[in-house]
């Protein structure tokens, strides 16, 4: 029997608007991570060794050689890994050799990446969060329009918004019914 | 430096005339230019009235905007941009403006004294909900709402910044340029669409330059700093806590455009400004409320900067000598005891009547009684004004204002340029923003002196919005009200849409001087937000329609509509409810085929809505044993078992079953209602009552499509889905086994072994970016068995047939006694609920237990809700023997089947009783039998 194929939450969603761009993203991995209690150091030099960063501190997340780690609570993180790979928190699990539980999150998300030079016109009126003038590299928890959300800045004009699967069309329709707007904004 | 373009003429029509006005007109500032002095009725007595003032303080010229069928009442005109094509109509005039036939209660005034309906209408009692009230209503009132969807949308956001500048005066744009020039992140809201405040309708001289060309110059500074931000048209109308401010911009007033019409701005600041400025107060004298009777400093506004002349014969009447500015040719002075006693000019003014015994021919009359600096956000956290007696006006009080505010320039009391900028470069200098030195400026002096109301024998407008007299005032302190917050809800002073702006003072002034207090000592009433209204539309925000609240689809959402699906929904969800077929009359000939194809053969349904909660940890099997009754932690790996979680107040809480998958490793299921309520408990249990435990949670139900797979052919049907090298044969993959397998050739898969149908069925996973694959392959592979799609509506009947509680039965006043469930309690082990579940009441011999019904005559509907009287006993609440909480009709069984409470119910099988249902009056007799009706020894499940 042939394999299952796949489908991204957003069917590859992707448009363009004046000033503002909104793809959805696919192609990647997430693996929660959370660290075994009292051995946040051992987990620390092996990530180091593994990811050749230190795990993120709050509200940030780093750059790793092929995604990035988001800190999503304490001893906790969001690894983001490109490309597929459906058993990717199986041998993340090996490589922390115990020091820290895994649990494959990719089905669990919708990316979206929102971007361009009006990008914080949008986003004023979506995240509550004071993004605008966050570095690049800063990443929380928080809620658009009430449905929970993960920001990442990626670039000063770019964010990565994830948001649950199951309520990720309705988000795509509320960031594109304040995006459509932003883009016949009265002024 | 005109503030009005000539070159660009807009067209508009007041009550479907039409005029033109200018770019940089207001509505008001349109009409006055077309001489239109009469604009609306007022609120009780129809009186006619005309344009007061020229801001947010009016309280007179109230509109409706009209387009494309719809309308927005109760606008100002003074706070409405002219845009060409407005329409705009009056209020509360009817037939017309011109002709009111309901002006007859100004003939009958003495009648309608304050508080009258409290008086008059009395009786018959009937009467107060059917006549008084309707008529009283129709009366009175504003605009009307059509009762049509607003067409328009509205936006929330959110905005940051270190100093938030209340008010584009010139106190709020020399503060912004201080704050604004050492770098700090500046938002300057300004709820005129012109930048200058006070500037715009009294010029002087700052620097040596016009004051409209210092704005102006300040302005152009502002918007080439980028940390600054100028918020035009926002209105910032609440102060909350932790710097928190709520704001509204109109971005048009335009009805049914494009784009958001308004946002609603949430603004985290680290220091607030207010220079929200200060509304002139007037004068009560009998007659007050003509129009042509206006606020001296709208007069000055509407000469200077909109250019057009309120009146031709210009009076001024004033307390004080800031109002001397303005144009005028006569003028009362009150502090040399020259009172206006009378007006005469019902639809306009025509003349006024002064003490001295003169009559003067005047077509407007502006009145100053002094200023009242907008102090409102300074007291919207519980803060009280102070009275300040040289300037007869509250002043923020500077000891209990909200959190890193400060007031300056007007709204601190500041009434002169000289002292307005001092004020600003006191704050600057405390917040660390190197001000500059104050600007020279024209020399001015404020002096006032107190006067609020001529005594008269006939009415003198204080509140104009709401219709209130200084009669009504003293009317009320002689009938016993002389605290001043129940003088306000007894006469409705200050209670209007104005939220008393022009009127509290001085109402306090005349209740001051009926009491013999002063008025510090009689106190004010309690400002709260907002301080302008807000349009619904604009809290709502884009929280509207299909953005009302999200939506949740299931994995399956897709196939399922194409399977001819009918959804419910289910907290966010959107569920399957039944899938209809061709030729089935409604919808239970839907849920019986299915019900029947599941128990027949093999039948799926999407459970990826029920929580799942993946618990990792050395101590995870210790901490299930915490919020389970139940234990856990010597469940095997590879093995399910179901649980039932208590509150802490011994209530059941949810249930489900949890499978161990390694030592270290469950996952938890939970309710799909109950969903994340459980997934916070436990954290709360884990951070806070174990935080010793190394237990970690994260929510899975997004992670996993989860199909139910039931039926006698449940096996058969996996076994070509699930790979061969996984034996899931009932000796190799027993009822509550559960394991990670692959399917279709190698796709991740978690299998368990679970029965909610009381059939023989299996619960498969995969990720759920294959749950749409899966759903299909499942589907086609049960094509050789006929299988069937089963929904919500199917689930619930097989669950009741079977007796399983679900969200009916685990209603939040149950317990495990109460459910059957009391041996499920372990007694080796201490869990979250343990204690308090043992109350006495909850275990008492005649507590509630769940049991099944069945109709004593077979061909009775059972239905839900039904309550249980023991037959000969009175249909009466005492007799209550417990209730009915679910019911279906089984078509395994032929007849309907019920689950209920029952009190004893343990030992009462066999009895009857009457299942009473006054709803829908319906009685039937019911017998108490197992609540397990089908496959009562569990051998399909296990088969």
């Amino acid at each position: 029997m042939a394999n299952l194929t796949l489908q991204s939450p957003l069917s590859g969603h992707s448009r363009k608007y004046l000033g503002i761009t909104l793809r959805e993203m696919s192609d990647f991995e997430i693996v929660s991570i959370a660290v075994v209690n009292g051995e946040e150091t051992n987990f620390g030099k092996m990530f180091k060794k593994a990811f050749d960063a230190a795990p993120p501190s709050p509200a940030t997340f780093s750059q790793t050689k092929t995604g990035k780690v988001l800190w999503t609570g304490q001893s906790q993180y969001f690894l983001f890994q490109d490309g597929q790979d459906d058993r990717l928190d199986e041998a993340l699990a090996k490589t922390f050799e115990g020091k820290a539980y895994t649990t494959l999150q990719t089905d669990g998300w919708a990316a979206v990446e929102v971007a361009g030079s009006r990008v914080h016109d949008l986003l004023e009126r979506f995240i509550p969060l004071d993004i605008s003038h966050a570095k690049i590299g800063f990443g929380a928890r928080t809620t658009a329009h009430h449905m929970s959300v993960l920001v990442m800045k990626t670039s000063e004009d770019t964010y990565e918004l994830l948001t649950p699967r199951s309520s990720s069309k309705t988000f795509l329709e509320a960031l594109e019914h304040v995006t459509g707007h932003i883009s016949r904004a009265r002024t | 430096m005109s503030l009005i373009n000539k070159n660009i003429p807009l067209s508009f029509t007041f009550d479907g005339k039409s005029y033109f006005g200018f770019e940089g007109d207001t509505l008001a500032s349109a009409l006055i230019r077309n001489k239109v002095r009469l604009v609306g009725r007022s609120f009780k007595y129809h009186r006619p009235r005309g344009i007061m003032g020229a801001g947010s303080e009016e309280p007179n010229a109230l509109v409706e905007i009209h387009a494309d069928g719809v309308c927005e009442p109760n606008r100002r005109a003074t706070t409405i941009k002219l845009f060409d094509g407005l329409s705009a109509k009056s209020q509360n005039g009817s037939p017309s403006l011109g002709f009111d036939v309901l002006a007859i209660n100004d003939w009958l005034s003495p009648f309608l004294s304050t508080g009258f309906y409290y008086k008059t209408f009395m009786w018959p009692k009937a009467f107060w909900e059917k006549v008084y009230e309707p008529a009283i209503r129709r009366a009175a009132g504003l605009g009307k709402i059509i009762q049509k969807p607003d067409p328009d949308s509205y936006d929330k956001g959110f905005l940051h910044c270190d100093v938030l500048v209340i008010g584009g005066g010139p106190a709020g744009l020399q503060a912004a340029l201080d704050a604004g020039r050492v770098g700090k992140r500046v938002i300057l809201a300004n709820d005129d669409f012109v930048l200058g405040g006070r500037l715009l309708s009294d010029p002087i001289l700052i620097n040596d330059k016009p004051s409209i060309e210092w704005a102006q110059n300040v302005e152009a500074e502002l918007r080439s700093m980028d940390n600054v931000r100028i918020l035009e048209r926002t209105t910032v109308y609440g102060a909350y806590d932790h710097g928190i401010f709520g704001a509204l911009e109109t971005k048009t007033d335009e009805i049914g455009g494009s784009g958001a019409r308004m946002v609603l701005w949430k603004i985290y600041s680290k220091a607030s400004i207010l220079a929200a400025g200060a509304t002139e107060r007037p004068i009560a004298f009998a007659n007050n409320d003509r129009p042509g009777i206006m606020l001296a400093s709208a007069v000055r506004t509407y000469q200077k900067r909109f250019e057009v002349d309120p009146g031709v014969n210009i009076a001024l009447f004033s307390n004080n000598n800031n109002a001397l500015s303005t144009l005028h040719k006569v003028l009362i002075d009150a502090r040399e005891n020259e009172f206006v006693i009378d007006t005469q000019g019902r639809k306009s003014l025509k003349s006024i009547r002064l003490n001295d015994g003169r009559n003067i021919k005047a077509d407007c009359l502006a009145v100053s009684g002094g200023w009242n600096p907008n102090v409102h956000l300074t007291c919207h956290q519980r803060s009280r004004p102070v009275w300040d007696e040289k300037k007869s006006c509250f002043l923020p009080n500077i000891n209990s204002l909200p959190k890193n505010m400060h007031v300056i320039g007007a709204a601190n009391g500041n009434f002169t340029m000289s002292e307005v900028f001092e004020s600003v470069r006191l704050t600057g200098k405390a917040l660390g923003h190197k001000p500059a030195d104050s600007p020279p400026t024209d020399s001015e002096t404020y002096e006032v002196t107190a006067f609020w109301h001529v005594k008269g024998k006939k009415r003198a407008w204080v509140d104009y919005q709401n219709d209130v007299t200084a009669k009504d005032i003293t009317l009320a302190h002689q009938e016993g009200f002389s605290s001043v917050e129940h003088v306000k809800r007894y006469t409705t002073l200050g209670m209007a849409t104005d939220q008393g702006r022009t009127s509290n003072v001085i109402g306090l002034a005349i209740l001051a001087d009926a009491t013999g207090q002063t008025i510090p000592e009689t106190g004010t009433t309690i400002f709260r937000p907002p301080f302008t209204p807000v349009p619904i539309g604009a809290f709502a925000g884009p929280h509207k329609e299909q953005h009302f609240k999200p939506t949740r689809l299931t994995p399956s959402h897709k196939y399922a509509e194409e399977s001819g699906a009918t959804f419910v929904e289910t907290g966010y969800w959107k569920r399957s409810q039944w899938f209809a077929k061709e030729g089935e009359q409604g919808w239970r000939d839907s849920v019986d085929r299915e019900v029947i194809t599941t128990r027949g053969s093999v039948g799926i349904c999407d459970v990826s809505t029920l929580g799942k909660i993946d618990i990792q940890g050395k101590d995870a099997g210790a901490f299930l044993n915490k919020v389970y009754v139940n234990s856990f932690k010597l469940l095997k790996p590879s093995k399910c078992r179901y649980g039932l979680m208590l509150r802490e107040d011994g209530i059941a809480m949810d249930d489900g079953t949890s499978a161990r998958f390694s030592d270290t490793h469950y996952v938890m299921t939970t309710t799909t209602a109950n969903a994340g309520t459980v997934f916070r408990h436990l954290e709360f249990a884990r951070q806070c009552l174990f935080p010793e435990m190394d237990v970690h949670l994260i929510s899975t139900t997004e992670q996993w499509a989860q199909y139910s797979v039931a039926g006698p052919n449940a096996r058969k049907l996996l076994q070509k889905i699930v790979d061969p090298e996984h034996d899931i044969s009932n000796e190799a993959f027993p009822y509550m086994a559960c394991g990670q397998v692959t399917v279709c050739g190698g796709t991740r898969a978690r299998i368990f072994r679970l029965s909610f149908s009381g059939e023989l069925a299996y619960e498969i996973a995969v990720p759920t970016r294959y749950g749409d694959a899966l759903i299909r392959k499942l589907m086609n592979a049960g094509e050789e068995f006929g299988v069937c799609m089963y929904g919500t509506e199917a689930l619930g009947v097989m669950r009741i047939e079977k007796g399983h509680a679900a969200g009916n039965e685990l209603n939040g006043q149950t317990t495990a006694g109460h459910l059957g469930l009391g041996g499920f309690v372990s007694k080796k082990k201490d869990c979250i609920g343990k204690v308090l579940s043992q109350r006495e009441g909850l275990i008492a011999d005649d507590a509630l237990r769940l049991v099944g019904f069945v109709a004593v005559d077979p061909s009775d509907q059972i239905t839900n809700g039904a309550h249980f009287i023991n037959i000969g006993d009175d249909r009466i609440a005492t007799n209550d023997q417990g209730y009915m909480s679910s019911v279906a009709y089984s078509p395994e069984l032929g007849h309907y089947v019920g689950l209920g409470f029952l009190k004893s119910g343990a030992n009462r099988k066999g009895d009857e009783l009457w299942a009473v249902d006054f709803v829908r009056n319906h009685h039937i007799k019911v017998r108490v039998v197992s609540p397990h009706f089908v496959d009562p020894d569990g051998e399909r499940l296990r088969g």
